[in-house]
């Protein structure tokens, strides 16, 4: 069973507005575009499956500015994944937290895992958000 | 007093930094380190007064890092800094050595709260 999508879009939002100080609308069924970056955190033991966070590199870049507290033209083209590996991070551990039974988080790794049937998913949900003007995605899969 | 900082995330060890600062940290020396491994080659060099701590990290994770400083006899007042809150991970750094465990994301006043007994 995937955990409720409510849950989901009011972990993100807070984790959005606490870390990032940005506001966020959705969930949003319309599907946004040009997604640049997906990082992903796997979830095991008596849930199986992985949370992943996937948006354009705009919003990336909008993302580590904040995070690091610098100009967005000032953020270093290698923070990008650490950043939103970062949010990825915290997303996977606030779901884990609302799924039954232990759990083991993984290291945020670079995959693509919208398409859910490529990783084996039994059921996967795609939420689709936006921040800024920008559209991101939460994706939870469980295998 | 002097306090270490230790996340595999830059950005977050930015963030932890800043949020010292709004919850009236701002005055102490803090230093970063990026993974359990690095955490322990400072440590060694003795003088810290409060360690945070992620708790998901390459190398040497935070717990194993816990449990390596108080075999080495390092006492450092040590709390976690991590996105998983739940009850079996309270416990276990409790049963660790952990003072507290801060659960991602969180606010100034969190910090406030949960260090003013530490870094009095």
């Amino acid at each position: 069973m995937l955990p409720a999508e409510d849950d989901v879009a009011e972990l993100t939002r807070a984790i959005w507005e606490t870390v990032l100080g940005l506001a966020v609308e959705g969930p949003f069924d319309k599907e946004g575009e040009n997604i640049d970056l997906s990082l992903s955190v796997d979830i095991t033991g008596a849930w199986e499956g992985t949370v992943s966070l996937a948006m354009p590199k705009s919003l990336a870049v909008s993302a580590a500015a904040a995070m690091l507290d610098v100009p967005e033209e000032d953020v270093p083209p290698g923070e990008l994944r650490d950043a939103v590996g970062e949010l990825a991070n915290m997303l996977g551990g606030n779901v884990k937290g609302i799924l039954p039974g232990l759990n083991k988080l993984s290291l945020p790794r670079v995959e693509r895992v919208e398409d859910a049937s490529a990783i084996g998913a039994v059921e996967a949900k795609r939420l689709w958000f936006e921040s800024g003007g920008k559209s991101f995605s939460v994706t939870v899969a469980r295998r | 007093m002097k306090i270490l900082i230790v996340d595999d995330s830059k950005a977050m060890r930015m963030i932890v930094q800043r949020t010292l600062r709004q919850a009236g940290f701002g005055d102490h020396d803090v230093t970063e380190a990026a993974n359990g491994v690095e955490a322990m080659a400072a440590l060694e060099q003795g003088g810290y007064d409060l360690v945070l701590s992620d708790w998901n990290m390459p190398q040497m994770s935070g717990i194993e890092l816990l449990q390596s400083m108080r075999s080495k006899g390092l006492a450092a007042p040590f709390g976690f800094v991590t996105s998983e809150g739940t009850p079996p991970m309270r416990q276990a750094a409790a049963d660790a050595g952990a003072m507290f465990l801060i659960a991602k994301p969180f606010t100034a006043e969190a910090f406030e709260q949960v260090l003013r007994p530490v870094l009095r």
